[in-house]
């Protein structure tokens, strides 16, 4: 496999789904999902650290044929302790950049985000949860780098004309 | 060619081809032709259309530039 592969986020998310992985994306493919046109290219999700959801990961990454970038040639597969970890998982699989999270800004897990999420159905089969759309802007508002601002004007445009195409045409 | 459907009409101005109830940029300088374009999508098909643009930057990152050295290079060893 080449260091890197294009991502390919929709059998990513597939893949992932197939192995019951409990999870919630966040960051660009959120934002891609809920109509913002932005460019990204990884997949960034929080997964559960609970007991059932390790190996799941696990068996989907293995699936993945996962491994951490960033470290030359040496190709090493994630562990569940790893993962029970609050920072930042960043792999290549066969189908692209995969990072998971323990944690997000604020120290928010799985469980704190669970309430700020939506499910969306994909192909009328796949449901992924992901964060909606005005936590999303919440989170990158907080974590204030400039790459996020950027992508901030985006998407509150986004949820703008969400809001406005949900509005009830005006009468008269 | 085909058949101008402004023909015999008076022509329209830059502006009057962009007058509309919806703006087309917001204060930011946001398009928002291409946000209302790409809510038309499913959100499968926004993924479909991610994937298509990392390929297409992945292609770019073998790309290269065109300098008459190498132009003269490639055509002497041919």
């Amino acid at each position: 496999m080449p260091e890197s592969l294009p991502l390919n986020p929709g059998p990513l998310l597939q893949v992932l789904l197939e192995h019951e992985v409990e999870f919630i994306v966040i960051g660009g493919v959120n934002a891609i999902l809920h109509g913002a046109p932005v460019h990204t290219f990884d997949l960034d999700i929080v997964h559960a650290r609970t007991e059932e959801n390790f190996p799941r990961i696990l068996n989907a990454l293995q699936d993945l044929q996962a491994y951490y970038r960033g470290r030359g040639g040496q190709r090493l597969f994630p562990r569940k302790e790893w993962l029970a970890a609050d920072g930042p998982n960043l792999l290549e699989t066969r189908l692209g950049a995969l990072d998971l999270l323990g944690t997000i800004v604020g120290n928010r897990s799985y469980e704190d985000l669970l309430p700020h999420t939506e499910l969306l159905v994909l192909r009328d089969t796949l449901q992924v949860r992901v964060l909606d759309l005005p936590t999303l802007i919440q989170i990158k508002e907080e974590t204030g780098r400039h790459k996020d601002k950027l992508m901030l004007f985006t998407l509150k445009a986004t949820l703008a004309e969400k809001q406005k195409q949900q509005q009830p045409p005006s009468t008269g | 060619m085909p058949e101008d459907p402004m023909q015999g009409h008076p022509s329209p101005t830059w502006a009057s081809v962009y007058e509309g109830p919806d703006p087309l940029y917001n204060e930011d300088g946001v398009d928002l032709t291409q946000i209302r374009w790409f809510l038309t999508l499913t959100p499968w098909e926004r993924l479909e259309l991610a994937a298509v643009h990392a390929r297409f930057v992945e292609e770019l990152r073998h790309a290269r530039i065109i300098t008459p050295e190498s132009r003269a290079a490639t055509s002497s060893s041919s």
